[in-house]
């Protein structure tokens, strides 16, 4: 009976339908789930040819992080293009094709695919088998988008032409402006929008670059202003009545011109049902020429829920605008409770608003440091001359001439390849931080020191370099060890006593976390330490043989992730107060398990353990299929966890929760899973599902035509889907919830 | 059952409901009386100390820096957090919701906002205050300093030799 519910979502005859009936279901997914479907047997193979609505878009084949160059991509699509309507023996009409792709900026191969696409096109309406063509054609850098509807305009400048447009564009039913300079109203989009009654779908994309400013390139565009164009000859009563679709590229909510717009098309278009914002792509060259304090390109874009929300209010709420604050009124201490709430990226930025500002980020009592805020993605900021910033900010706030105290100092900076630097850099670092700790000006400490590359890219003797300028730095601050509460060590090979040294002459320490640290001889790491203050530790990647918790009185969570050696990672002795013990590891073959009961002698008051076995129950990686890694995972079946052992009468009297992660609606372990706890557990509350993890390996494998994408439910339909499956047959109100 | 502890423990009942519903008035500085629940008006540590004190609770409390319209919306996040249990964790997502939702309308007015943050600040409402500054925090965030200047009213007053140090600090970095 048990496994009838579990079995209650039916199959579907679905194979059955007859094929128009199938391909009007075909008709409405993307064409890769289209080209997906031919394999799944003989019938199916032949489906996709019969089409009569084909949308081909090379964008579909670049998606995301694929490693698809435009030019493969490209070649992809007029293989298809072949395939789909080139051969004449298929009998099919296609009704409508839209044809979506890219110049390259290759000339010669552009031209080439050009000519191509050309030939295929005109052979196929030529024959009859293509009755009507929508055509987008774009640039491989995403300069301006021209459409062929505006075909004419070389320019991107159209000369006026008042209502004569209306004939021209009468029955376009898509218009695209693409690359429109930022700084111009948007508004005049709207005269090209008004004499296209027809169109459904109205697209802007706006052209915001600093790396493009002020160069000889911007100013071969004229002065972009018409007076024809004015907004003032917008008619309020004109009505976009068929219009259903705004799509706004490189949107900026701080721009008052694109919440006008928005709100304008919303007014005026009565049947409109969807408005589509995107942010602007990433330049790089705009990164190159940012400047790391002040930075002019960071996007604007909404990116949480709640500015989406405030936004969506924004546009919803008509025309009025966004009120300026007082806040400037606001007193210092609460102004400097906001700026504690904001990277320090924008502190320092505010500090040039007004002569009241430039001191206030001085009062901070928090000062967070980090030398990765000033490596952003795709700046051309060495880590060398971060270092340098980072330490003039250090200089700056740590400066005893304020008599501000920082209670708290947080500060994160890397130890540099080049090893002479890096200690310049690391003595400096120590001197400002101790005389600052010395002068009572810094009340406590957070310490977070990495490296500069990735941790699998440094060798043995690297490691080696790294623990003895640890070593040295913190014997030569030795001010530090009275107020630093928090620590990250990263990439070094210690020997066990220096290692240890350190963690003793720490004693204020209260967070630890150690990251692809080793023991020289891989030998056992002990830690008895009565009067130590340390809550929480963390090991990451370690390769030590065995941590051996003698005495922490304090300790309180305990995480251990990615041990490499056999046997258990740690053991313990006095640690009264451990309540979290997370345990995160895949065990290679030659690593021999170990009993878990053996580990956990002598933790009495343990309440939440998490095991994680990193691919056992639900690891989902393409990429790792059939590859040496994959092998060095040892087979993970034993028969005594087996299922057919579950008892059928046990039920889960406590269980409030289920957390699922890597949730892929096509498998049924997967659903059958979720039942099998829903239905034993009758006090849970909630369901938590969510998608795997993006992984670019598995990314980059991935085969253009029949990709591995995330089969995790996507909208509210498929949402409300799984929500059935699961919860067939069960009154309880067990809440389902999508990550 | 037995009936003896059942009704100590209901009579128990019935005077925490009675101390927790023990009505507190609070009057804005235009004279207007609100009447709040002990609960509610706890959530404020200026005022939980005046009750503590054994203050006037039944005078009631003037609050000569708040007005009427701020003091009612601050009252309003009061009873949810001071009269509401935040136990499960349905409650506590009701609660966030509430938090957000309550943000979200203070955020499209931008100078009430303002007067909620000022009078947050000077009941000591902890997780009022929390959640005004972090939401005038949000708006200068990745902002350039144009932008911060006007989406707070700052007038720019540095001097040419300010604005010079500026450009040079520039430059090092």
């Amino acid at each position: 009976m048990q496994s009838n519910s579990i079995q209650s979502y039916d199959q579907g005859r679905f194979n059955t339908l007859p094929d128009d009936i199938l391909l009007s279901i075909l008709e409405r997914v993307d064409m890769r789930t289209v080209l997906r479907t031919s394999v799944l047997s003989t019938r199916w193979k032949h489906l996709p040819l019969l089409l009569s609505d084909v949308d081909l878009d090379v964008d579909e084949f670049i998606h995301q992080n694929s490693s698809m160059s435009a030019h493969e991509a490209m070649a992809v699509l007029i293989k298809l293009m072949s395939s789909l309507f080139g051969s004449p023996q298929n009998e099919s009409i296609i009704k409508k094709l839209n044809l979506s792709f890219y110049l390259l900026t290759d000339l010669e191969t552009s031209l080439k695919f050009l000519f191509n696409i050309g030939e295929l096109v005109c052979n196929a309406i030529d024959s009859g088998k293509v009755k009507s063509v929508e055509l987008t054609i774009t640039t491989e850098k995403r300069r301006f988008k021209l459409t062929d509807l505006m075909s004419g305009a070389s320019n991107i400048w159209i000369e006026y032409e008042g209502k004569e447009l209306r004939t021209a564009l009468n029955k376009i039913t898509k218009l695209l402006l693409h690359g429109i300079y930022v700084k111009f109203n948007l508004l005049w989009t709207l005269v090209l929008l008004e004499s296209a009654p027809s169109v459904k779908i109205f697209g802007v994309k706006v052209w915001n670059h600093s790396c493009d400013q002020d160069t000889v390139d911007r100013e071969i565009f004229s002065e972009r202003r018409n007076d024809l164009w004015d907004v003032a000859q917008l008619d309020s009563s004109v009505h976009y009545n068929q219009l259903e679709k705004l799509n706004f590229g490189g949107f900026n909510p701080t721009i008052k011109e694109h919440l006008d717009l928005v709100r304008t098309v919303i007014e005026r278009a009565p049947k409109l049902k969807s408005v589509f914002l995107e942010d602007r792509e990433p330049c790089k060259g705009c990164e190159a020429m940012d400047n790391p304090i002040y930075p002019s390109t960071i996007s604007m874009f909404p990116q949480n829920e709640d500015e989406k929300s405030t936004v969506a209010k924004q546009l919803k709420a008509g025309t009025s605008r966004p009120d300026q604050g007082r806040f400037d009124q606001l007193p210092d201490d609460i102004l400097l409770s906001i700026l504690e709430r904001v990277d320090m990226r924008t502190v320092l930025r505010t500090s040039v608003l007004s002569t009241r500002w430039k001191h206030l980020p001085l009062l901070l009592s928090d000062v967070d440091l980090d030398v990765d805020e000033f490596i952003h993605q795709n700046s051309s900021m060495s880590a060398d001359e971060a270092m340098a910033v980072l330490i003039k900010l250090i200089c700056l706030f740590g400066s005893p001439q304020s008599e501000s105290i920082i209670k708290k100092l947080s500060l994160s900076f890397c130890l540099l390849t080049d090893s002479v630097t890096s200690l310049t850099y690391l003595f400096n670092i120590s001197e400002l931080v101790c005389n600052a700790v010395d002068s009572g000006k810094v009340k406590s400490l957070e310490l977070a020191i990495t490296t500069e590359k990735r941790s699998i890219d440094y060798t043995t003797s690297d490691m080696l370099l790294h623990a003895k300028s640890l070593v040295d730095f913190f014997k030569t601050s030795s001010s530090l060890s009275c107020c630093l509460t928090k620590l990250l060590l990263c990439t070094a090979r210690f020997s066990e006593q220096d290692l240890h040294q350190l963690i003793i002459s720490c004693d204020q320490l209260q967070h630890l976390t150690l990251y692809y640290c080793e023991l020289r001889d891989s030998s056992t790491l002990k830690l008895d330490m009565p009067n130590s203050k340390l809550r929480f530790v963390e090991l990451n990647s370690c390769y030590v043989k065995t941590v051996e918790f003698l005495c922490l009185p304090k300790l309180e969570q305990l995480y251990c992730d990615s041990w490499r050696l056999s046997g258990a990672p740690l053991s313990f002795g006095v640690v009264p107060c451990l309540e979290e013990l997370r345990l995160v590891c895949a065990t290679s073959r030659i690593q021999s398990g170990f009993k878990l009961t053996d580990l956990l002698h002598g933790t009495a008051n343990v309440q939440d353990i998490a095991l994680d076995f990193q691919g056992e129950v639900v690891w989902n990686h393409a990429c790792d299929e059939g590859t040496e890694n994959r092998k060095q995972l040892s087979e993970r079946r034993n028969d005594l966890w087996d299922a057919a052992q579950l008892d059928g009468s046990i039920h889960y009297l406590q269980l409030e929760r289920l957390e699922f992660g890597g949730f892929n609606q096509i498998i049924r372990e997967h659903l059958d899973f979720i039942r099998a706890v829903i239905e034993r557990a009758p006090n849970l509350k909630s369901v938590i599902l969510e998608d795997r993890d993006p992984c670019e390996d598995c990314e980059a494998m991935d085969n253009p035509i029949y990709p591995s994408i995330s089969m995790f439910p996507q909208n509210n339909d498929e949402k409300s889907t799984i929500v059935k499956q699961l919860k067939a047959g069960m009154n309880r109100p067990v809440e389902i919830i999508f990550c | 059952m037995a009936t003896g502890s059942g009704a100590a423990a209901a009579a128990a009942d019935a005077e925490e409901k009675e101390s927790g519903s023990r009505m507190i008035t609070l009057t804005s500085n235009e004279g207007k009386a609100f009447v709040v629940t002990e609960a509610s008006a706890r959530q404020s540590a200026t005022i939980r100390s005046m009750v503590d004190d054994g203050g006037c609770v039944d005078k009631g409390f003037p609050l000569p820096n708040v007005d009427s319209k701020t003091l009612a919306r601050v009252i309003q996040y009061c009873d949810e957090h001071g009269n509401k249990e935040a136990h499960t964790v349905d409650e506590r997502a009701a609660l966030a919701k509430f938090d957000k939702d309550f943000i979200a309308e203070l955020d499209a007015d931008k100078a009430f906002l303002y007067d909620v943050t000022m009078a947050a600040n000077y009941l000591h409402i902890q997780g009022l205050f929390a959640l005004t500054t972090q939401c005038i925090a949000d708006t200068i965030k990745g902002k350039t300093p144009e932008e911060i200047r006007t989406a707070f009213g700052i007038e720019y007053d540095l001097t040419a030799q300010d604005e010079e140090e500026i450009k040079e600090e520039d430059t090092h970095a």
